[in-house]
């Protein structure tokens, strides 16, 4: 058996590998020819960027005489990564209480289903101006609205997996003799969570994107801070570095939560 | 077996019902009911907690402060029409604000709507045609996903050095992320289509060509929806985003503004009214896919 | 793009000598007879994801003649599908030739149409527009087109249901709008595999009598595979038992058509029944 499990994922995974090895191969050449049409300040060239990579990962040398200490790379991405994972991580706890809790508590529901529906469809960034406006350029206002989308996104999912559920499972399970505890933990949980993992995928995609906004707006470090000042200085090259460096990291997380997600469901069967 | 009990639907015997019984109100009512409730408690916050105790500023307006602040928007009119141009002194007046929101808020939609227009249809377009070839599909399936996992959002600031037109850099941007967007999602479909239905278009005479436009591709639009739902959630996100960042006119650009001057009740009267248009354009979106697939089960 | 047209068919000598197959078809028959469908000692072989080969078919020859109902039957996952789509051009054989009116099967084609067990009807398309798929896909112009749905339609008893989705209506009905969307095309053959699996006995009973009607209409070859008995004794004229890959029994069917209730179960249908019975239950190295 465990001879059959290397042969299938031998073959795959190593098409996959090799495609995805292409790919990159192809969009780093389309990129190239791209880059030489034009001037660096538009598009620059990719080893151009992987260098900024390189040379800004400490300190960025051309920001010394502008701040009085500008740290590099490492420390804004830093930030960053803290920031989005601890809020993804707290708005998925939070989230998924809240959600299984909405579709079991009648009164939860009642009161709040119509307006989280509506939540629902918010588009988030437009929170900042009141996180600023309360928190200033606070570590808070960052977390925050990577925080509200998780919350909400995994919520929402946690909440119809649940229904799901209770659908099939209440009425046999309580028939059974299972109480209400029992029947939480060892039936919704399991059932809920691989939902709740592609939940979770979504809100981490976004939630790069949210954060680089709020920092960009006024943060005292991190990547988007970075990509701000590096706009108003024209430096291009370092922009895609950081850029890159935060897709990489992102591929990974997500590659991360897809395999945790993957190992759960697989421990729980 | 003792104590089985079994509780399935909104089948209890009347005597039973508690008198927090909700199930007796119809989904309409309740609705309005919960709504009632939100404006309820938004009124209890902000009258008990809504003024900074420390600074005296304004944390979260109550309703009436909100709504007073519509006339504000008389601001963010250049004139004309009826209304005169506050920075030449000039009131502000309920007229000149309906014109002001309209105008804005108009700007902002028309950013939005253009950019996800040229996104859907290019992502889905280029995307499909790409798709033709299962070995294109699989050699271009990292790049993409590693270009939805980058922070597109990050990319305004670049796209407004870019260009020197910024509601063209705006939308633009706005088309460039949803195409990402949409290209994965349609890379996907093509990717999960059941083979058996191509195979009878075959035995019936159609030509691979054939096959490809008229079988496969109705066949997956129905797997579009929560992509293009996504594209719209972002595109709200991006056009708003923009807008932050630097804009002659919109909704966003109001916001900013406001918030240079402190002037909360504006900014919740914003957000608001961007709920409001936000979830109408989600309903008006769902029912338009809807009616565009019909025919799906 | 009608069906293909094959000159006169010479007769083959079957006895190659393959001495696994039971019994194999037609070994000697008049000259200048045409068949329909030939295999001529077809074998297809799986590679699975574990490495491993599957046989599905094993050196197998048959010929069919034209206008037949063959019916195949056996146990499921041993074959009858795998003979299927070779025959249909879905996959192509490892070893042997297939032969549609003494042409080599290259791929699918309008001379042979298949009704697959799940539903395959266009969804987006309104009931007339699915009978006509094959005909607007082969360049029919639309008034030929408006002629032949509406002759189908007729025939399929859903006359008043051209301008509805399938989705609004039942299985039954589904299976009906997808037998006449073949049948429109008038193809040389028509493959089935299960076409009629879940359905209640009732429902199954009027969809045979549809399928033989339209059968009678055209006078196509059908190749109708199913792990019914009944259905098999109901439908065909010969009925061909296929196990591990291999032809088991084959034998024709001696009633007339149409075939009642007391037909089914007279002595030579149970005779039938019983043999083809024991040769579902058996391998190759048991024979009759």
């Amino acid at each position: 058996m465990f001879r059959n499990i290397v042969a299938v994922s031998n073959s795959n995974v190593v098409r996959q590998i090799a495609a995805a090895v292409a790919g990159v191969a192809l969009v780093v050449v389309l990129w190239s020819f791209l880059a030489a049409e034009t001037i660096s300040a538009r598009i620059p060239n990719p080893l151009e960027v992987v260098g900024t990579i390189v040379n800004n990962f400490f300190d960025i040398p051309e920001l010394k005489y502008i701040y009085y200490s500008s740290s590099g790379l490492f420390e804004n991405v830093l930030y960053t990564v803290q920031n989005v994972l601890t809020s993804v991580f707290m708005g998925t706890a939070a989230g998924m209480m809240f959600g299984i809790a909405l579709a079991r508590s009648r009164l939860l529901k009642w009161i709040l289903e119509p307006p989280l529906l509506v939540i629902g469809t918010f588009p988030v960034v437009m929170l900042l101006p009141f996180f600023t406006m309360w928190f200033g350029t606070d570590r808070v206002a960052q977390y925050g609205l990577v925080l509200f989308y998780t919350f909400i996104t995994v919520t929402l999912v946690a909440r119809q997996a649940t229904l799901n559920v209770a659908g099939y499972f209440e009425d046999f399970a309580r028939s059974l003799g299972a109480s209400r505890g029992f029947f939480r933990y060892r039936v919704i949980v399991p059932a809920v969570v691989p939902e709740v993992i592609g939940a979770v995928r979504i809100s981490l995609a976004a939630g790069w994107g949210f954060e680089a906004v709020a920092e960009i707006l006024g943060a005292p470090l991190g990547a988007g801070r970075l990509i701000q000042v590096f706009s108003v200085a024209v430096m291009t090259a370092d922009i895609f570095g950081v850029l890159i460096v935060i897709g990489v990291i992102a591929v990974i997380t997500d590659g991360l939560v897809a395999l945790a997600g993957k190992w759960i469901v697989k421990w729980r069967d | 077996m003792a104590g089985i009990r079994t509780t399935i639907g909104a089948s209890k015997p009347p005597q039973e019902r508690h008198w927090l019984d909700f199930r007796v109100l119809s989904p309409r009512s309740l609705t309005l009911i919960s709504f009632l409730s939100v404006l309820v408690i938004w009124e209890g916050v902000a009258r008990t907690l809504g003024t900074s105790k420390a600074t005296g500023a304004s944390i979260l307006p109550d309703i009436t402060t909100t709504l007073s602040a519509f006339v504000a928007y008389s601001n963010y009119w250049a004139g004309g029409l009826g209304a005169g141009d506050t920075r030449m002194g000039f009131d502000e007046t309920l007229w000149g604000a309906t014109l002001g929101l309209t105008y804005n808020l108009g700007a902002t939609l028309l950013r939005l709507v253009n950019g996800l227009a040229i996104g859907l249809v290019l992502g889905v377009g280029i995307g499909f045609l790409v798709s033709w070839s299962g070995l294109v599909r699989s050699v271009l399936a990292f790049p993409v996903h590693f270009l939805r996992m980058m922070p597109l959002l990050a990319l305004i600031p670049l796209f407004a050095m870019w260009f020197r037109d910024k509601n063209t850099g705006s939308i633009l941007f706005i088309a460039i992320a949803v195409f990402v967007l949409m290209f994965a999602a349609t890379l996907n479909a093509v990717r999960n289509v059941s083979p058996y239905q191509s195979q009878f278009a075959r035995s019936l005479g159609a030509s691979e060509l054939f096959v490809y436009f008229r079988v496969v591709f109705p066949g997956i639009l129905p797997e579009l929806r929560s992509g293009i739902l996504l594209s719209l959630g972002f595109s709200w996100n991006a056009t708003l985003a923009s807008e932050f960042l630097g804009q002659h006119n919109g909704l966003g650009v109001i916001v900013m503004n406001a918030q240079e001057f402190g002037r909360m009740d504006l900014i919740m009267l914003s957000a608001v009214i961007c709920i409001f248009s936000a979830s109408l354009s989600f309903v008006f979106a769902g029912r338009l896919f809807s009616w565009l697939v019909r025919w799906a089960e | 793009m009608e069906g293909l047209k094959a000159p006169a068919h010479r007769q083959i000598d079957n006895d190659t000598g393959d001495n696994r197959n039971s019994q194999t078809l037609a070994r000697k028959s008049d000259a200048n007879s045409s068949y329909t469908i030939e295999l001529r000692n077809v074998t297809k072989c799986f590679r699975m994801e574990t490495g491993e080969e599957l046989v599905a078919v094993d050196g197998v020859s048959m010929s069919i003649r034209p206008g037949e109902m063959i019916c195949v039957l056996g146990p499921s996952g041993q074959g009858k599908s795998t003979l299927l789509n070779l025959i249909a051009g879905f996959i192509e054989p490892t070893a042997g030739e297939i032969l549609v009116r003494g042409h080599p099967v290259v791929g699918p084609g309008p001379d042979r149409g298949v009704v697959f067990q799940r539903d395959t009807l266009f969804g987006w398309r309104r009931v007339e527009a699915n009978i006509a798929f094959g005909l607007e896909a082969r360049g029919v112009p639309a008034a030929e087109r408006r002629r032949i749905v509406e002759r189908y339609l007729k025939l399929i008893d859903l006359e008043h249901f051209g301008k509805a989705w399938p989705k609004q209506l039942s299985g039954g009905m589904r299976r009906r709008v997808a037998i006449a969307t073949v049948f429109a095309n008038e193809p040389d053959v028509l493959l089935m595999d299960e076409p009629f699996v879940g359905l209640d006995y009732v429902l199954r009973a009027a969809l045979h009598k549809v399928l033989l009607d339209l059968w009678a209409d055209s006078r196509c070859t059908v190749f109708f595979v199913t792990h019914d008995i009944d259905e098999a004794l109901a439908l065909a004229d010969r009925v061909l038992v296929v196990s591990h890959g291999r032809i088991v029994y084959e034998a024709p069917v001696e009633l007339d058509r149409p075939r009642s209730a007391e037909a089914l179960v007279s002595s030579h249908a149970s005779e039938l029944r019983l043999k083809i019975m024991h040769h579902i239950g058996s391998d190759s190295s048991t024979e009759t």
